[in-house]
């Protein structure tokens, strides 16, 4: 058992470096382990019926769900508003423009689920204006790739989606659960711009100054994101809808937003973003089915169940386990892609959580916080592409930029995880 | 190439981009769905047994339906950082014969896994566990079509990517330039 899960585990790392598609290689090395497991291709029934069953879950359904509402978020201009309600706000503190940035994406991170999503869409108008004032490259690309990382963390957020689907914890929860970590973390990175921009101010020069009345009118233009988040999260939050309707109820308020309030939306662009939405859906979710083959075929070895015995059996500490799972998971960040990094650790790692005693929904915010650290670290950190696109800022620039951002998710990692109440409080109080 | 060849390459090579529509349709179809459920459920206190159910089978078209147009526009998420050292033309071995061959492969035998899943439903005549008791066999004919396409696809791929690699091996050496790595899905626009 042990050598055909090691021959299978080489030959995927081997298929994924050879470039085959992160689905295909799962699926290959699971219809080959299935072979070798039960003598013959009487195992590879599972490809179908995984394929009719499990992609058809209450769970998987937000997928394209959040994505179309995303989509139709992307068309309408609110990100724009919101870097400038940010902007006008926080424009006159030290850096005030990157922590505009980041609150922008904390902000814009409540339409999203994804974090190249948020970095593109809030750097493309942030990065101009801090451009503008003379901000140090560093700081600015920085703001970007670290707000932008948000995106994947506050609510709807895919990887937690993923984490949902792949161990069928509740998506309410980690939702509402993903909350406050992810305020809590755009909060330090504010506070560390602001810190060196007083250390250095030549980094992040003050905006121009804007008379209150401005301040106050800009203000205005928030309500559409209230709404969608009053909408989608409220309906979790209140138990008015489960999360796969709050979805629906999203796509439908970003329509009639995009319709009446933005004015962006016709019906060609709700079908183009309709199209956008299943391409991405069945790109991330082919994935996510190669993952469910892959886990099957863990289970049918039973390879996950001895593996957590053992290391129950080596009583070592809880904490200790938890620093080595996310340790490994910070390795695969260097080259793997957030679903799959999920996917291939969650059969081996969630029962052995659960083993362990830990709470399946804080487990959850804080894998999907490990996450966040892998967007945005070379050499695969999808973030820092987003930034070499959009600006003409050299490689070096962008990762030493974005360096201190990820050490702070990192440090808001830690907090999480010792401090449970902070994912878990709300939790409690959900209807 | 006559003319009336070229035009039904151009149809068949559309077909994907119909199945994608197909797909987004389905989305759509499913937020109406699921919404349409909520207002009952919330404003009438009448939930529908339905709509949910028929959204849960929509969604094997928004997932499968669009794998075709995926390949066949290269879009699938793949780790490139490793093969961009290797040389050139084993680069190109790799890419235009090995990788393509393994994934007509594993496309093959998930085909004939869901022909052998819709073909029993067609013969049992197999119905949803639920009120509803809907007929799966137009869902798993959907797994087929889809995998059909892709498929197709992918053998289409592997004849242009073979001849062409031969070629540029006994030639010059291909500028192949390999592909970006695609994110978590989230290709950016």
């Amino acid at each position: 058992m042990i050598l055909t899960t090691l021959i299978i585990i080489c030959s995927l790392l081997f298929f994924l470096f050879i470039g085959l598609p992160v689905a295909f290689a799962l699926l290959l090395v699971s219809l080959i382990g299935l072979y070798i497991m039960e003598g013959g291709p009487i195992g590879w029934f599972a490809v179908s019926s995984i394929a009719f069953e499990r992609t058809i879950s209450l769970g998987f359904l937000t997928i394209p769900l959040f994505v179309l509402m995303a989509s139709v978020i992307n068309r309408s201009g609110m990100s724009r508003d919101l870097f400038d309600i940010a902007s006008k706000w926080l424009g006159r503190l030290p850096g005030g423009l990157a922590q505009a940035t980041v609150a922008g994406c904390a902000a814009f991170g409540a339409t999203t689920g994804s974090s190249v999503a948020c970095a593109l869409t809030i750097g493309k108008v942030a990065l101009p204006e801090m451009e503008r004032y003379g901000y140090g490259n560093r700081l600015a690309t920085g703001a970007i790739v670290g707000g932008g990382a948000l995106g994947m963390l506050i609510p709807p957020s895919l990887s937690l989606i993923t984490y949902s689907v792949i161990t069928d914890s509740s998506l309410g929860q980690l939702f509402i659960a993903a909350a406050i970590p992810g305020l809590i973390i755009a909060i330090m990175c504010m506070a560390y711009i602001s810190i060196v921009c007083i250390l250095f101010p030549t980094q992040g020069p003050k905006a121009t100054a804007v008379p209150w009345i401005t301040k106050i009118k800009a203000l205005g233009k928030s309500w559409p994101l209230i709404v969608l988040v009053l909408g989608v999260l409220g309906s979790i939050y209140f138990g008015i809808c489960t999360a796969t309707e709050s979805a629906a109820v999203g796509v439908l308020i970003s329509i009639v937003l995009g319709v009446f309030v933005y004015r962006s939306l016709d019906l060609k662009s709700l079908f183009q973003a309709a199209t956008e939405a299943a391409i991405t859906t069945a790109t991330i979710s082919f994935i996510v089915y190669g993952g469910f083959v892959f886990g099957h075929f863990f289970t049918v070895t039973g390879i996950a169940q001895f593996v957590s015995e053992k290391v129950v059996a080596m009583n070592v500490s809880p904490w200790v386990i938890l620093a080595m799972m996310n340790i490994i998971m910070l390795g695969l960040g260097c080259f793997l892609d957030v679903g799959s990094i999920l996917l291939l650790t969650m059969p081996t790692f969630y029962p052995l959580a659960m083993q362990l005693g830990y709470d399946p929904i804080w487990f959850g915010v804080l894998m999907a916080l490990n996450l966040e650290i892998a967007v945005m670290t070379p050499p695969f950190g999808l973030n820092l592409y987003v930034l070499r696109n959009i600006s003409d800022m050299p490689m070096r620039d962008i990762i030493f930029g974005s360096m201190p951002f990820a050490s702070i998710y990192a440090i808001g990692l830690v907090i999480v995880a010792i401090v449970p109440s902070l994912s878990l409080w709300l939790t409690h109080t959900m209807k | 190439m006559s003319n009336a060849t070229h035009r039904w390459k151009r149809v068949l090579e559309s077909i994907p981009l119909v199945f994608v529509w197909m797909g987004a349709m389905s989305v759509l179809c499913m937020a109406i769905l699921l919404c349409y459920d909520v207002a009952m459920r919330y404003f009438f206190n009448a939930p529908t047994s339905w709509a949910i159910e028929i959204a849960r089978y929509l969604m094997l078209a928004t997932v499968f339906l669009p794998l075709a147009y995926v390949q066949q526009r290269r879009q699938h998420i793949k780790v490139e950082l490793f093969m961009s050292h290797l040389p050139v033309r084993v680069r190109n071995i790799v890419s235009s014969i090995v990788v393509p061959v393994l994934t007509l492969i594993v496309n093959g035998v998930i085909l004939w896994e869901v022909g052998k899943l819709a073909w029993k439903h067609i013969t049992r005549g197999t119905v949803s566990a639920t009120i509803l008791r809907l007929p799966l066999f137009p869902f798993s004919l959907i797994l087929v079509v889809a995998f059909f396409a892709a498929v197709v696809v992918v053998l289409v791929q592997t004849r242009k990517g073979t001849g062409a690699t031969i070629e540029s091996s006994w030639h010059t050496p291909a500028s192949g330039k390999p592909e970006k790595a695609n994110s978590h899905g989230e290709s950016t626009p």
